[in-house]
């Protein structure tokens, strides 16, 4: 989890991501950053991200993107 | 006679108009009093056959397009979902080392049948609506390269709102193929999502998961959401019959006449004329909005108060929201996420940086997202213009984004300030008019002259009132417009404060309620532009 | 289901509230009968009603095309037919059918002349539907007249008098040259569609006109822009069905004469002043050959008539020197 804030402060700073529940929905994260968020995040978890996957649902806090990244290691 | 005319195939052409009375006080109406009638179980079928009597009644025999298109993702997306079950059930009985390539080959198939369900879909689409832009360019190719081959320009009848059923079509077959939702096994409820009534004509272009199993459960009416539905219409209405239709005449003057009118009044066209398109296409989507709620539906917001944007690219999530949305998922993300892409974006967030780095896959998928964007608007030059400009305007805010915010820091502006929130908001919408200016302009040469001449030439030195009697206008209509802008202004700001009007004003006694509503409907009734000297304006998008 | 009965009822109270004020504000809207004061866009087609009873012998039915190329003044001088226009912009068939009414309440004409080009013109389920409407409720039909009470209220309402010296003709000085003249030029056997709604009323009209003893007259007025072979085509085929007259102003075109460059007050679609001199020239003299339209100049009934075309060629020749000047200034520019 730590690991993913760090990954997610160096993209886009500035943001609480220990709180922020609304990531997308509430335009703190913009397409740009999620397109590098899921280039490193691939790298960092050995995952593929597919694009069915970018859904708000998936990214709005780090906690749920933290769900994603378990179910997609665990589908691989 | 034939036979198509007596049972009045296409002989409810005005029904395109959600604001015509033959909707308002016949159909609809209609089709309340019936369904409140009808038991639970028959309410949802009665809602798909007034669909399917509604597209009858506009679109006559062209109907058989969208009954195929149902069929087709009906059957397609059984199909897939079989590829899927065959696939569990035969990597069950093999050794785990196995599984993943036997995997790939069922992944494969299924792959080669949402290709081909979205060739097909998109392919009859591209022939209806783009085959006489095509050939024209190519025989003026041809000419260009002394090649003496003319190929005929072929015509076809488009089915009412094709581009959009279409869209949404290829939303639920890709979203069957992405396993987001499973296959529908039941057509009806499948041909009820496509068909819709309100929505059939301008959208909103709905997700299968948002709205088919609403649609499918409908209920009794709620006098609830009547009232809150009917409301919404008024509203809705408000914005097409007095400020957009009164504004018509002024507009087609000044774009479609030929006039050599000077540059300031050019602008003010331009401006009159994104008024008028949000107004229509906001007060369209009211109604859209509102007739399903009566029936308790709950359809997706088309617009957010797009002119509060401070960027191009917010105002796109706020106009429009359901091509946007749908361009995003089915184009903008698909393509960053191809595996080129990836490493792309991977190699170069390592040598550029953050910023920049995802920006050159970002771009490629942008670009194609605008292209797409701007072809699906129209099949002219000025269209691709439209979208071109929207993709070069969003390109350059994203390269200047880390300058402006040094720039910001240095001077020490905080981008909250409300002045600073102020400029961006209105260089967002200079911008917008000048993109609408094009948008509106027959075609791209007519375009580009008018934009010439609004910069060269921009003043007003014969803007006065007989100006605006030979533009069929008078003092009247400005004020009119204005103070019914004003009033759309205001409920505007108290929803981007999160305030509900409808719903505030539902707490407040009769008298206060049924005033404003009985002042509303006066109000339209009244001033709105309507009868002689006007002409009916259809729906403007129902042409794209 | 009591709860049901109760919304059933607040619904049934709620229209029937709604009902009586449209009903009241009708009142309120609706001009007074026989006056011209009727609605805002049709103030010189209803002026018809300020002509004293029985005195015009022909009037002209249809839309823009007609006030911009007829002036009833020009026959009067030339041949003392009293004549009257009774168009209006934009006229869809069952408005000619109304106002058509209205001018027989006080007239009674010998020949109707009713222009073609509105029998193209579509009218959807919408506007009979309207229609129907504004009988029941005429707000739906005078609601533009909210305009002419915020001139009362702020006091600068004009009495209409203007109109009288025109007759309904709409005089403009305007030169825009035709731009698109390749398609007015085609020759073409095909025909353009008539609405079987369209073909109804005019039969409709016709019915209406001969049990009033007058005759109706199909023609076209020149324009570049709403003619062509494949209407002239249609409307010749029609004529011969339903056995009405049908004189088209676009097939003689060296007898009348109009300079596309120079009669056109927007590229070609209405004539301005000048091309209406020569088309009304023309209708001018197809009326003199008419039984039972007589030369009325000089009788004691119809004085005020002469004294009208004084004030109408005093204002027209001064808007025409002031539009060759203009012309002429941007010619030599």
């Amino acid at each position: 989890m730590e690991r993913l804030i760090e990954i997610l402060e160096d993209i886009q700073p500035d943001v609480d991501y220990k709180n922020c529940t609304d990531l997308i929905d509430g335009h703190h994260l913009s397409s740009l950053s999620i397109i590098s968020l899921i280039a490193e995040l691939e790298d960092e978890y050995d995952i593929t991200v597919p694009a069915v996957e970018i859904i708000p649902d998936n990214f709005n806090s780090a906690e749920r993107i933290m769900k994603m990244i378990e179910r997609l290691q665990e589908e691989d | 006679m034939q036979l198509s005319s007596l049972l009045l195939a296409g002989q409810g052409k005005s029904l395109t108009s959600l604001f015509s009375l033959l909707y308002l006080i016949l159909f609809l109406p209609f089709c309340l009093v019936v369904y409140s009638i009808l038991p639970k179980k028959l309410k949802k079928y009665f809602l798909l056959l007034s669909s399917f009597g509604f597209f009858w009644l506009i679109s006559g025999e062209l109907v058989i397009y969208l009954v195929l298109s149902i069929f087709s993702i009906h059957y397609f997306g059984i199909w897939i979902d079989r590829i899927g079950t065959q696939m569990k059930s035969a990597i069950a009985e093999l050794p785990k080392e196995e599984r993943k390539a036997a995997k790939q080959g069922y992944i494969k198939k299924q792959r080669l049948v949402v290709t081909l369900a979205v060739v097909i879909h998109i392919g009859l689409l591209l022939v209806l609506k783009y085959s006489p832009f095509f050939t024209t360019n190519v025989n003026m190719l041809f000419e260009k390269l002394g090649i003496s081959v003319k190929l005929a320009i072929p015509t076809y009848l488009m089915p009412i709102g094709i581009s959009f059923f279409t869209l949404q079509a290829v939303s639920y077959i890709v979203d069957v193929y992405r396993g987001v939702i499973k296959a529908d096994d039941n057509i009806f409820r499948l041909a009820l999502f496509m068909s819709f009534f309100p929505q059939i004509i301008e959208g909103p272009i709905c997700r299968y998961s948002q709205t088919a199993e609403q649609l499918w459960n409908v209920g009794p009416i709620k006098y609830e959401n009547l009232t809150l539905g009917i409301q919404r219409i008024l509203y809705g209405m408000m914005k097409k019959i007095i400020i957009a239709d009164r504004l018509n005449l002024f507009v087609q003057n000044i774009f479609d006449k030929n006039a050599e009118y000077e540059g300031g009044l050019i602008a003010i066209g331009a401006v009159c004329y994104t008024i008028q398109l949000y107004m229509d296409f906001s007060g369209a989507m009211d109604a859209v909005v509102g007739t399903a709620q009566i029936f308790g539906v709950k359809m997706p917001e088309n617009f957010e108060r797009p002119f509060f944007s401070r960027t191009i690219s917010e105002f796109w999530k706020r106009w429009h929201i359901s091509l946007g949305a749908f361009f995003k998922d089915y184009i903008f993300y698909p393509v960053t996420s191809a595996k080129k892409m990836k490493k792309l974006t991977s190699n170069a967030r390592k040598k550029i940086g953050n910023h920049y780095g995802p920006l050159i896959a970002g771009s490629i998928a942008l670009f194609c997202v605008w292209f797409c964007n701007g072809l699906w608007h129209g099949s002219a030059w000025s269209f691709i213009f439209f979208g071109m400009y929207h993709f070069v305007l969003i390109l350059i805010g994203n390269m200047l984004e880390p300058i402006v915010q040094t720039v910001n820091k240095k001077l020490h502006i905080d981008p909250q300030w409300f002045v600073y929130r102020l400029m961006q908001i209105l260089r967002t919408t200079v911008l917008v008019i000048i993109g609408e200016l094009f948008f509106r302009a027959r075609g791209l040469k007519a375009g580009m002259s008018l934009f010439g001449k609004m910069v060269s030439d921009f003043s007003f030195t014969t803007v006065n009132t007989d100006l605006l009697k030979e533009l069929n206008a008078d003092i009247y209509d400005l004020a009119i417009v204005g103070i019914t802008l004003v009033i759309v202004f205001v409920i505007s700001l108290l929803n981007e404060k999160g305030i509900c009007v409808r719903e505030a004003l539902s707490k407040k006694n009769i008298a206060l309620r049924w005033g404003l509503l009985y002042l509303l409907v006066l109000y339209i009734i009244v001033f709105g532009a309507y009868g002689l000297g006007y002409q009916a304006v259809d729906p403007m998008y129902a042409k794209f | 289901m009591q709860t049901f009965l109760k919304h059933t009822l607040k619904a049934a109270v709620f229209m029937g509230g709604l009902v009586l004020l449209l009903f009241l504000l009708s009142k309120v809207f609706i001009p007074a009968d026989g006056t011209i004061d009727d609605g805002v866009n049709t103030v010189n087609a209803n002026s018809i009603y300020k002509e004293r009873e029985q005195s015009v012998e022909v009037i002209f039915l249809g839309d823009s095309e007609i006030y911009a190329a007829v002036s009833p003044m020009q026959i009067w001088q030339e041949y003392g037919i009293p004549t009257y226009c009774c168009s209006t912009s934009a006229q869809k068939l069952w408005y000619s059918e109304d106002i058509l009414r209205k001018a027989f309440k006080n007239q009674s004409p010998k020949i109707v002349l009713m222009e073609t080009n509105a029998l193209f013109r579509k009218f959807n389920f919408d506007d009979s539907l309207m229609h129907k409407v504004e009988n029941v409720l005429p707000v739906f039909q005078y609601h533009n007249r909210w305009k002419v009470f915020a001139d009362e209220a702020l006091g600068v309402r004009e009495e209409n008098n203007s109109t009288t010296a025109y007759k309904g003709y709409y005089p403009s000085y305007k030169i825009k040259p035709a731009m698109y003249l390749s398609r007015y030029n085609e020759k073409s056997d095909q025909l353009t569609e008539i609405p079987n709604r369209n073909r109804s009323y005019l039969k409709s009209i016709k019915k209406y006109c001969e049990d009033n003893g007058a005759q109706l007259i199909l023609f076209s007025t020149p324009s570049t822009v709403n003619w062509y072979y494949a209407k002239h085509n249609a409307i010749t085929k029609l004529a011969k069905e339903i056995g009405i007259e049908y004189l088209d102003m676009n097939i003689p075109r060296d007898e009348i004469g109009i300079d596309w460059s120079m009669d056109s007050r927007d590229t070609g679609d209405h004539l301005n002043h000048f091309g209406a001199i020569k088309a009304t020239a023309y209708i001018g003299k197809y009326l003199s050959g008419k039984d039972g339209l007589n030369d009325h100049r000089g009788e004691a009934e119809y004085s005020d008539w002469d004294k009208e075309l004084e004030v109408y060629l005093a204002k027209t020749e001064k808007g025409m020197k002031k539009a060759l000047k203009k012309y002429n200034a941007a010619a030599g520019k």
